[in-house]
């Protein structure tokens, strides 16, 4: 069965909230997470420090998009945010996939709204996800990363 | 006796006793009691205005809990390799070994460390080291809008809560 994928666009117009379930996460704990995508934009390069990096060509050749989301950490204990964002696909209208990119110059730049590198039980928190796409014009989706492999879940609340 | 009611032990000033069963420091036992536990206005925080940018992002409510080590003068010989939080790591990094438990099992470990993040000063006011000059610790705690009993309680296995009569 192929993965399921849900056009970003069309779960921001719909304000839908999705859950991702992961069977096991790296210590063998069930994961639930809730979350709703609010946006997703490209940034503004000029904002950032990239001066700060050694090779910030990687940067200069795509788009960065700043997804912005709200989530819900439905587990009974704290989660680290990587544990969510590391299984997080985007996906274009190609089939191509791309994976988040966690970037000292973007998650400490002022786009990202991150309270805490853990996820709280039970408390809506904004957290803030960078993707470096290519520069073109395409649908977007959001999927799971190795979802048959992981067994993790990805679906509509 | 995993979780220990809150409010319950203010009232009852129960002595709890954390018995660690983590390889460097299996045996130790640290003896403290929770003085307060009350909900505080993010107002109350000094240097709120450089958290303001991230609090209202967040629903939930935040909680300061007050504890004394009541067997301080001991508690320095569980600074193994000089890493005062391995032990008694309720703002250490990693897993945090104390956490708050609610009734349905859910649990919340303190977010001292998050705060740090953003504003040193207020780590450095509520974050006291472990030692017999300091054996009162301050912890705080970001909690869902609901009611429920609250607990003490463990957020791993390597230990052991227990009232003593000590």
């Amino acid at each position: 069965m192929d993965e399921i994928k849900f056009p970003i666009n069309q779960l921001i117009n719909q304000e839908d909230w999705l859950e991702m379930f992961m069977p096991k996460d790296m210590f063998g704990n069930e994961c639930l997470f809730r979350f709703q995508i609010k946006s997703f934009q490209e940034i503004d390069k000029s904002k950032l420090a990239l001066e700060k990096l050694k090779n910030k060509m990687f940067l200069e050749q795509g788009k960065i998009i700043l997804l912005t989301i709200d989530i819900t950490n439905l587990s009974q204990r704290a989660k680290q945010k990587g544990t969510f964002y590391r299984e997080i696909i985007i996906s274009d209208s190609e089939g191509f996939s791309f994976e988040g990119s966690i970037n000292e110059v973007l998650c400490s730049s002022e786009f990202s709204t991150d309270f805490s590198f853990k996820l709280i039980p039970k408390i809506k928190t904004e957290t803030t996800l960078f993707f470096l796409l290519p520069n073109e014009d395409s649908d977007y989706f959001i999927s799971i990363k190795n979802s048959k492999l992981t067994d993790t879940k990805l679906r509509l609340a | 006796m995993e979780c220990i009611e809150i409010n319950e032990a203010i009232f009852n000033e129960y002595n709890i006793g954390y018995l660690s069963d983590k390889t460097f420091s299996a045996g130790n036992i640290l003896y403290f009691r929770i003085l307060e536990f009350k909900a505080i206005n993010y107002e109350e925080i000094d240097d709120f205005d450089k958290l303001s940018k991230k609090i209202p992002l967040i629903m939930g409510r935040l909680f300061m809990v007050k504890i004394v080590i009541t067997n301080a003068d001991k508690t320095i010989r569980l600074n193994l390799f000089n890493f005062p939080s391995w032990d008694i790591k309720f703002d250490g990094y990693g897993d945090e070994d104390l956490c708050i438990e609610d009734e349905e099992g859910f649990k919340y470990e303190t977010i001292n460390q998050s705060f740090h993040n953003y504003c040193p000063i207020f780590h450095n006011k509520y974050n006291l080291s472990v030692g017999a000059n300091n054996p009162i610790r301050t912890f705080m705690f970001l909690l869902p809008n609901e009611d429920s009993k609250l607990f003490i309680g463990l957020n791993n296995i390597a230990g052991r809560l227990s009232i003593s009569n000590d």
